[in-house]
Order: structure tokens, then C-alpha cells, then sequence
């Protein structure tokens, strides 16, 4: 129980720093959003509503999310080895703690960004959300696998040579089940008829978050010591 | 003996070429089109089989850190990418001859493609670090992660979505349906024989590799 509780404790710690470091220098939400947003417009002036196939704006929402995270969610463990804390953390906080609260951060700047950048751009690709009630928790649990791989791959190229171009190799193959579901996900709840019914998608999709969860805080640990 | 191994190994692949091209009769649609499952099969099986080997030493860098194991995980890792070539394009080819196209997203082949590609960031990712400590902890770490992630391609996406490929894939009890007798064999022995292909290089290749290190000064 006292573990359980030092879990939490030093969790929610992490979280409340990475929250408030984010807070003052909002470096990962502006950089993500702008992103976001420039996507969203040169995909949009791009095609100019000649786009009604629901499958394709799926695929377009999910590609503009995935590099957005790449652009991100790469700096988790970067910022701290830039910054010099690195060493402070592993004094400090055990890595599963560590691990979980740098991704549960992640998953929410995620999921602010799913919320603030979905609704424009399915206006500006000039279709409707059938049913938004089926993306809600297929974009959620999407967001929480790609926040779990993506912290522990940010773990992973802290240390490597030409990173930046690194990251999105390393992410995308361990990505491609969430990606390959989640637009399918998405163009059900554009699109398909009674979304409900592929509910193992949703199954799919929570099922490889708490496998990114659980194989990412087992093994951060091996990269986290020195 | 381990001459005698090698002699065995290639009398047994010479028989498993006559079998595979004479041997075994064409199949009843696909005609002599279908050898081409002779050599797709066991190359499939001897690339699964390479990244099993990869992830056990992978498993072991963790636990002893010790760098014959890291040796043993790259290069069964970069041998099982080089057949895992050999079988996408076995595949290709025969997909084209069954379904008349190259390549269509099948779940099965999106899942080699992902193999392909985790194995090529492996790789990439082994290149990107000096230390060789950080370099072995780390690449197994990502090997690891990337082996939890293909029971979802391999076995879940195929059974979400439609797929042209026959379920069994290594799983010669199923493919009873599919195969006669005679045909059966022939793939087994190709099996075993791409087997022995596969632990001879990699033995080959360990001692190369550790020869490798030791002349670069890194105590293996």
C-alpha cells in the first residue's frame, strides 16, 4: 500500500512539474499546435473540398497527428539532457514513476491537440462527424498507446546521434497498429453507419495502450540507469 | 563433423530443389506457379526464427549485459532482416500469381513490411550510438518493445480485417486441407533445410562478428 502510494506520490510529482515547466514555456503545445495548423491549412488549400472520400480525411487528420507528436513528444528525455536534469530525476524518482508521469503528460498535450485541432479540420475538409461519441474514445486511447511509445522512444534517442531524424524511424513501425486502427476508427465515426459495431477496434486500441503502458515502464528502466 | 554437418546440409538442399521444382506435383488451380511456396514458407519461418533468437539475446543483454549476447542479437537480427527480404518478395511473386497483384496491404504483408522496417531502424538506431554499453542496453530495449508490438499485427489485425492470406501460416496440421501428402514433405524438408541454412551463417557469422570486435579493441 505504501508503495502504491510512493508510486502515485512521485508520479504525480513528475506530472506536476513537467505540467507547470509546460505551463510558463508552453514549448511542446505551441510547437505542436502551430504545426498543427499549418498542416491543416496546406492540406486543406491543397485539395480545396475535392475530398469527400471519409477514408482519405481520416488518413489526413491521423498523418498531421502523428508527425505533430513526432515533432513534440521527441523532446520528453531531450529536454532534460539538454538542460542538464537528467541526472537530478534519476537521484530523485524511480523509473516507472518517472516513466508513467512523463507519459501521462504526453498523453494529455495529446489530447488537448486532438481536441483543438479535429473540429477545424473536418470543417475545413467539408465533412461531417457522424458520430463523434464512437471518435471520442477511439481518439483517446489512440493518443494514450501513441503517448506510451512515444515517451519510452524519447528515452530511447536521449542519448543518439542525429536524433531528430531518428525519432520518427524508431516511432513509426511500433506506431502502425495504432495508426492503421485508429484511421479505420476514424472513418467509421465520419462515415459508417452504426460505428458501434466495431467496437473490437476500440478493443484493439486499448488493448496496445496498456501494452505500450505496461512493456514501456518494465523496460525504461534499462535505459534510465547509467 | 561439422564437415560432415555441411556435406548433409547441402546433399539435403539438392534434394529439397529436386523436390520442390520435380518431386512435388503442381497444385490444382495455380499450377507450377505454386513451388514458389517451397522456398516462401521456410524463408517466412527461417526470418521468424532469426528475430526469436534476436529477441532471446536481446532479453539476455538485459539480464547479464553481456556483449556475446549483443553480438548474438545483431547478428541474428541482421540475418532474419536479409531473409525477411528474400520472403517479401517470394510473396510478392507469388501473390501476383494467385491474387494478379504484386502487392495489396494484406494484413500479412503490412505485418512484414512493419518487420522490415522495425529491423531497418534497429539498425539505424545501433549506427546513431558510441558507446557500446548504451548501444547494447538500448537496442535491446527497442527490439524488445518492437517484438511486443507484433502479436498485434500478426495476430490480432489479420483477425479484425479480411485477409487473403490461408491462417496457417506455420501450422502444417491446418494445412493438411490445402496440401497432399507429397507436397507436405517437400515443405517440410525445405523447412528444415532453410532451418540449417540459418543456424550454419549464423554460427559463421557470431565468430566473425567477435573476431570483428576483438580486433577493435572491445573486450567480448
Amino acid at each position: 500500500m505504501t508503495t502504491l502510494m510512493s508510486f502515485l506520490l512521485k508520479t504525480l510529482a513528475v506530472l506536476e512539474k513537467d505540467a507547470k515547466s509546460e505551463f510558463r514555456a508552453k514549448y511542446a503545445l505551441n510547437s505542436i499546435l502551430l504545426f498543427c495548423f499549418t498542416c491543416v491549412l496546406v492540406v486543406s488549400f491543397s485539395l480545396r473540398g475535392t475530398v469527400q472520400d471519409t477514408r482519405i480525411v481520416a488518413a489526413l487528420l491521423w498523418v498531421i497527428l502523428f508527425f505533430s507528436a513526432m515533432t513534440g513528444l521527441s523532446r520528453t528525455f531531450i529536454k532534460e539532457e539538454d538542460q542538464g536534469t537528467m541526472n537530478t530525476l534519476r537521484l530523485v524518482c524511480e523509473p516507472t514513476p518517472l516513466f508513467v508521469g512523463k507519459a501521462l503528460m504526453n498523453f494529455a498535450l495529446m489530447l488537448v491537440v486532438i481536441i483543438i485541432v479535429t473540429p477545424p479540420f473536418v470543417m475545413m475538409m467539408n465533412v461531417d462527424m457522424a458520430h463523434p461519441m464512437y471518435f471520442a474514445p477511439a481518439a483517446a486511447l489512440a493518443a494514450l498507446g501513441m503517448s506510451g511509445i512515444c515517451t519510452l522512444m524519447s528515452g530511447i534517442v536521449a542519448g543518439a546521434r542525429g536524433r531528430g531524424t531518428l525519432y520518427p524511424v524508431l516511432v513509426f513501425p511500433v506506431l502502425l497498429p495504432v495508426f492503421w486502427v485508429a484511421v479505420d476508427a476514424t472513418d467509421r465515426a465520419l462515415s459508417g453507419p452504426v460505428p458501434w459495431q466495431y467496437s473490437n477496434l476500440l478493443v484493439f486500441l486499448g488493448a496496445f495502450a496498456a501494452a505500450s503502458y505496461i512493456g514501456g515502464a518494465l523496460l525504461f528502466e534499462f535505459i534510465y540507469s547509467e | 563433423m561439422a564437415l560432415a554437418g555441411k556435406i548433409i546440409l547441402m546433399i539435403w538442399m539438392v534434394m529439397v530443389l529436386w523436390g520442390a521444382l520435380r518431386f512435388a506435383p503442381p497444385a490444382n488451380i495455380l499450377g507450377e506457379t505454386a513451388r514458389v511456396i517451397y522456398f516462401h514458407v521456410p524463408v517466412a519461418w527461417v526470418s521468424v526464427l532469426a528475430f526469436c533468437v534476436s529477441l532471446y539475446h536481446s532479453v539476455q543483454v538485459l539480464r547479464n549485459r553481456n556483449p556475446m549476447n549483443d553480438i548474438g542479437a545483431e547478428v541474428s537480427a541482421r540475418r532474419g532482416l536479409w531473409v525477411c527480404v528474400l520472403a517479401t518478395v517470394t510473396g510478392a511473386i507469388f501473390a501476383k500469381a494467385a491474387w494478379g497483384m504484386y502487392w495489396n496491404w494484406d494484413p500479412r504483408e503490412t505485418s512484414i513490411v512493419v518487420l522490415l522496417l522495425i529491423y531497418m531502424a534497429y539498425f539505424g538506431l545501433r549506427s546513431s550510438m558510441t558507446d557500446p554499453d548504451r548501444r547494447m542496453r538500448v537496442s535491446a530495449v527497442y527490439a524488445i518493445l518492437a517484438f511486443c508490438v507484433m502479436p498485434f499485427l500478426v495476430f490480432v489485425a489479420p483477425r479484425i480485417y479480411f485477409s487473403l492470406h490461408p491462417d496457417t501460416v506455420i501450422n502444417f496440421e491446418g494445412e493438411s486441407k490445402l496440401l497432399d501428402a507429397q507436397m507436405k514433405m517437400v515443405l517440410k524438408a525445405a523447412t528444415l533445410g532453410f532451418t540449417g541454412i540459418y543456424i550454419w551463417i549464423y554460427n559463421l557469422a557470431v565468430r566473425t562478428e567477435r573476431l570483428a570486435r576483438e580486433r577493435e579493441g572491445y573486450d567480448v
